[in-house]
């Protein structure tokens, strides 16, 4: 019976686990790219849920899946060059605008659906029916699924930095922006395409959360804002490893407190542990020294 | 001379219940409101550590207060040193972690602190009411032998004018002294204060102590005319989600002016006129326009109405 619902819980640990990490490396490749914390991430994954909630239906599970993160992405680089200031100029300043395009993109999504549908919440359809026996228990093998396409995802993105081009290009743009310049590397465009991938990643992560939280409404990426922040940051800003491992690390613990006490202390307990680890590394487990 | 004018300003306010009844109100919000981003403006304006959680500090306050009156029966004066205490100890522990992180990392651990307090409330509803929130009822004051009930408008006026005019004066006497030029040097350059020999940890400690206390009697003030309390005071970004806006200190401190004295009352000012505006032409345009206002003045005047910010 315990030794059930320690497994569900370690399960689903994994599985937010990669939902974390598509979240926190998007903001880490952001902020390593272009020198900001990106406070308009979770804005990106409530679109990309509640496009995945109005296009399932359109175009099937698969098509929201590849659609919802491009129309995202597009709209990320658009509503960027419109409104954020040139890189690393002020810090501060470029923090405070991706915090005004998270306003202005909440707000506005959430007005369109009061216009559109007369209603800020909607529920999603699960894709996919598939409950797996664990003991006296069933597990939601949609959540399985989630895992497994999370994780090509990682593996493409690994892949797209460290074996083509472009992921060069990026790499070289975050240790030395004005030596890659002088190297002929198109600067603006691999910050574009890295803000846009971040987007698309955030987006991909909502379609995928979707169908588990069954609600999706505008106000629903505060929350996922805050906890990928915190992940990052003690992931150590810019450090993709460091992010993929403080998100598993996170998710693991959240679920694994679920089986003790109820899930808003849960949260609250496992944000406070990861949070501990500034003490002792205030540059976070990945960042430099 | 300074102190002249200020005193005169003060007086002058004091008069208003007996002049214009209908600005009362309006003014104990800008009053109460200003004096919560008046404490983010010594944070953020004068010592440059961005802070986007200072409601935290408000709501302990207020919560502060409200558990004073309920377990512990306190008076109305014990009830309003209660909430600005209590916030000076939770900001005392947060920000003996938080201040040693630099750039991203303190301005994220407030918005954590944020959203693991507002979960702690929730999880906490029979201490804190939960979502669905608490009222009580306040004691009334006993002021020179006058029993005074905070339920009157303008015992909530002068109440928000001598907590605003204690907050105004400790800012401006702050400022003007040493500690207030090394907050200064602390925002311009760290390094340098770091190799000039100043604790760059203690200042800027001393910068979030300060600014948690004003805000937790913004919170106490606040709670004591309102006679309510809600776990929503703690979410992070929380007003901006609710269907009664409160102006939110970060966007008054950047419209009014970040780093001027008077910047954050003119831009609560602003702010509660829009918000009254909204309110009755477009409820959800709100929290829209604020997204608006915060980018036009990222990128056209960092410095705001009163602004010279200079970097």
């Amino acid at each position: 019976m315990f030794s059930t619902m320690l497994l569900l819980a370690l399960l689903n640990g994994l599985v937010w686990g990669c939902i974390w990490a598509l979240l926190a490396l998007g903001l880490s490749l952001i902020y390593g790219t272009l020198g900001v914390l990106n406070l308009a991430h979770g804005a990106f994954y409530m679109l990309g849920a509640l496009l995945g909630w109005a296009l399932m239906p359109l175009v099937g599970f698969g098509g929201a899946l590849l659609v919802a993160p491009l129309i995202v992405g597009l709209l990320s680089l658009w509503s960027g060059r419109l409104l954020l200031p040139k890189p690393q100029k002020n810090t501060v300043m470029a923090l405070l605008a991706t915090f005004a395009l998270m306003l202005i993109l909440q707000q506005t999504t959430a007005i369109f659906l009061q216009v559109t549908t007369g209603e800020l919440r909607h529920f999603v359809a699960p894709p996919l029916r598939w409950p797996i026996a664990l003991g006296d228990r069933f597990y939601d093998g949609y959540r399985l699924l989630v895992a497994g396409i999370a994780s090509v995802v990682l593996a493409g993105l690994w892949a797209l930095l460290y074996g083509t081009r472009w992921g060069r290009w990026l790499r070289a743009v975050r240790e030395n922006c004005e030596l890659a310049l002088s190297l002929g590397i198109p600067v603006p465009w691999v910050r574009a395409g890295a803000f846009g991938l971040g987007a698309a990643l955030a987006a991909l992560a909502g379609v995928l959360v979707g169908p588990i939280v069954r609600e999706v409404q505008p106000a629903m990426g505060i929350e996922v804002l805050l906890v990928s922040v915190l992940i990052s940051v003690v992931g150590g800003l810019g450090s993709l490893r460091g992010a993929l491992v403080v998100a598993f690390l996170y998710s693991v613990t959240e679920n694994l407190l679920t089986v003790l006490t109820d899930p808003t202390l849960a949260r609250a307990g496992a944000l406070g542990a990861i949070g501990l680890i500034l003490i002792f590394r205030p540059q976070g487990l990945g960042g430099p020294r | 001379m300074r102190w002249g004018v200020g005193l005169l300003g003060v007086l002058g306010l004091a008069l208003i219940p007996w002049l214009w009844g209908f600005f009362v109100l309006p003014l104990t919000n800008v009053f109460l409101w200003g004096l919560f981003a008046l404490s983010l403006n010594v944070l953020y304006g004068y010592t440059g550590l961005l802070s986007l959680g200072q409601g935290v500090y408000f709501a302990f306050g207020a919560y502060g207060a409200a558990w004073a009156v309920i377990h512990g029966g306190a008076s109305f004066g014990v009830a309003l040193m209660a909430g600005p205490i209590l916030a000076l100890l939770v900001a005392l522990a947060v920000g003996w972690v938080s201040v040693r992180l630099s750039g991203y990392g303190f301005v994220v651990v407030t918005l954590v602190t944020a959203l693991v307090c507002y979960l702690l409330a929730l999880g906490a509803d029979s201490l804190t009411g939960g979502d669905d929130g608490m009222s009580f009822r306040v004691p009334a004051i006993s002021f020179l032998g006058l029993e005074l009930q905070v339920q009157a408008l303008s015992v909530r006026y002068y109440l928000a004018l001598i907590a605003l005019t204690m907050g105004f004066g400790l800012t401006s006497l702050i400022i003007a002294s040493p500690l207030g030029l090394a907050f200064k040097l602390v925002r311009e350059n760290e390094r340098r204060a770091a190799f000039l020999g100043y604790d760059v940890f203690k200042i800027k400690l001393a910068s979030f102590v300060i600014a948690g206390a004003m805000a937790g009697l913004a919170g106490a003030v606040w709670v004591l005319s309102k006679e309510f309390v809600r776990a929503g005071l703690f979410q992070p970004f929380g007003a901006f989600v609710s269907a009664q806006p409160d102006p939110d200190p970060l966007i008054a401190v950047l419209l009014g002016g970040v780093g001027t004295l008077l910047g954050p009352l003119v831009g609560t000012g602003i702010l509660l006129g829009l918000r009254e505006i909204f309110i009755n032409l477009w409820p959800q345009g709100y929290a829209l326009a604020m997204g608006v206002v915060i980018s036009l003045i990222v990128r056209y005047a960092p410095g705001g109405v009163l602004g010279s910010f200079r970097r």
